[in-house]
């Protein structure tokens, strides 16, 4: 069911919250041992929540979420309920307060339904570095859901969730949701506030939400946005209802950009030649495609591989084993407890990361990496503006190949390079949209990414939702 | 040159022998990977820190009471009282 037949169902008494609640949990009961998309399910939790929205009916109506089932990356704090951060150092934190988004979703009436699967803190693109074993990709279960967000990509993919929050740091949503088959959206840096997101890299990271089609997605998303005085980085600007209205787009005139430098080596001749064509369907709508140039693009993932490391290892630095969290108390004296705990704590590739931002910010090499690496950020920031003086909205492929398979890529070089088409959006804070746009003849998930200017998230909900009924048509005129 | 004895000295991170010779061959070939950026005269750009350009943003320094103070606690790995408890730092005279 999408989130408009639940809310409107509960609203209208043909279903009960408790009802949609123990249909998603016996989903989760059932399938969820072999995609393992979720750590922690609040079973009793969700079904009191359920019961509460059901005697209190009339009071709850005009909550713009009534009785939704959702699951929560598990970097994003729940209060009362673990948070692990998909770490060992985190295995048994219990979070003290929710997080705003969290907040936001209980006030409008949605029900959280568990935690899911990550990356070991969002370091990877598969949520195969979980300490809480890999998810596996619904669509194939030998194959990676994608990462970091796997785990939520996954629980919407299978149907266990309506919908789902995940973080994206440099393609941590999008890439998922195309691994998946999914709907999936980072919004502009600052447009969702961060308080009670797990920190990974602060002037990239934000949350966003994953879903089976735009219209749940925009949804979603005009409950989460908005200023907070609890992130001193988000924007103190108006939310628009994105939802609304969202059928108001007119295609005709409207500016395609496809960059050069995406559909060059490197991408599966699959993934390209469909996106190409459902530009060639729009072309037919009215739109105009035009080739545009992204000359820094080549220069996104050494950027962020060096940002993103440095601000992972000045917040991860917290993890000390004093306050909360995994604690080795063996060492000699107060300075080798912290050592040894984070040796047992932390897993392989937040060592990898932590050790790469420790050298990227010390001192005689910060000029040189860090420094360097912020100026070319803004060349990249500068690709995009340039950009969007010419065209209304960038089309790409969001990931260059479909999912692989589980323990295919060992070498770090490598994954990291699976995030190249999703890292420049975020690198120059920009919003981007994962489209699902059909398989490839194996069955597997191919992804659209629709990127936008800043804070142009209403203008990319209407395209999608336009993009997605021309394919619905499409998928009815040709069986 | 990456010294990664110094650098997990810095990180106060220990690390595992077969992480020490995975690390020993892998970081400087990441560390080369970023070579790249080499290319590019960035002498006259300004760094970005926030991609949007807020900046100092400022708020009054007043106490806000937290609800759950005990949850806090609860968390410490080891406490008395209302205090974290930790390995002594300051020797006795």
């Amino acid at each position: 069911m999408s989130i408009k037949e639940i809310v409107e169902g509960i609203k209208n008494k043909k279903i009960k919250a408790k009802e949609v609640v123990e249909e998603c949990l016996k989903e989760i009961r059932e399938r969820d041992k072999g995609v393992n998309s979720f750590i922690t399910v609040f079973e009793e939790d969700a079904i009191k929540e359920g019961e509460l929205i059901d005697r209190n009916l009339e009071d709850l109506k005009d909550k713009k979420l009534l009785g939704v089932p959702i699951s929560i990356k598990d970097n994003i704090l729940v209060k009362g309920k673990r948070t692990t951060a998909g770490s060992k150092i985190l295995e048994n934190y219990i979070a003290t307060y929710d997080a705003t988004v969290v907040k936001r979703l209980k006030e409008e009436g949605a029900i959280i339904i568990g935690k899911t699967n990550m990356d070991e803190f969002a370091f990877g693109s598969s949520t195969e570095t979980s300490y809480f074993g890999p998810t596996r990709n619904p669509v194939d279960i030998e194959r990676v859901p994608g990462g970091s967000s796997g785990g939520s990509a996954a629980s919407v993919s299978a149907g266990f969730v309506p919908c789902s929050l995940g973080s994206d740091t440099g393609g941590s949503i999008r890439q998922p949701a195309s691994f998946c088959g999914v709907f999936g959206l980072k919004p502009t840096y600052g447009r969702v506030s961060r308080y009670g997101l797990i920190a990974f890299a602060s002037s990239l990271d934000q949350i966003g939400p994953f879903a089976k089609n735009t219209f749940d997605l925009a949804l979603i998303m005009e409950v989460i946005a908005g200023y907070d005085e609890y992130d001193s980085t988000s924007l103190n600007e108006e939310v628009p209802e994105y939802s609304k209205d969202i059928e108001n787009f007119d295609i005709k005139g409207v500016k395609i950009g496809l960059p050069d430098e995406y559909f060059e080596l490197g991408v599966d001749s699959e993934i390209k030649d469909r996106i190409l064509g459902i530009c060639k369907k729009l072309e037919e709508e009215g739109s105009i495609i035009e080739r545009i140039k992204l000359p820094h693009t080549k220069y996104a993932v050494s950027v962020y591989y060096i940002v993103a490391p440095s601000e992972a290892s000045s917040n991860l630095a917290r993890y000390d084993g004093v306050k909360y969290g995994y604690s080795n108390r063996n060492g000699k004296d107060l300075i080798e407890d912290y050592f040894l705990t984070r040796r047992d704590g932390f897993g392989e590739e937040a060592k990898r990361r932590i050790i790469i931002g420790t050298f990227a910010l010390s001192s005689g090499y910060y000029d040189a990496y860090y420094l360097k690496a912020q100026k070319v950020r803004t060349l990249i920031k500068r690709d995009f503006e340039e950009a969007f003086k010419k065209v209304d909205f960038i089309i790409t492929p969001t990931s260059p190949q479909v999912p692989f398979k589980i323990g295919e890529i060992l070498d770090p070089i490598s994954m990291y390079m699976q995030d190249v088409f999703t890292i420049p959006a975020s690198l120059a804070g920009i919003p981007g949209l994962n489209f699902p746009a059909g398989r490839n003849k194996d069955g597997l998930p191919i992804g659209l990414q629709i990127l936008g200017k800043k804070l142009s998230e209403r203008e990319i909900f209407c395209f999608s939702f336009f993009l997605e009924k021309i394919l619905e048509k499409e998928v009815m005129d040709h069986g | 040159m990456i010294d990664i004895e110094h650098i997990i000295e810095l990180a106060r991170l220990y690390v595992t022998e077969e992480e020490r010779e995975k690390f020993k061959k892998q970081l400087p070939e990441i560390i080369e990977f970023f070579k790249n950026l080499e290319e590019l005269d960035t002498e006259n750009i300004l760094p970005i820190f926030h991609t949007l350009g807020v900046k100092n943003v400022m708020r009054e320094d007043k106490m806000r009471k937290f609800e759950d103070r005990e949850l806090i606690l609860e968390n410490a790995p080891e406490r008395e009282e209302d205090f974290f408890k930790v390995k002594r730092v300051i020797e006795e005279i």
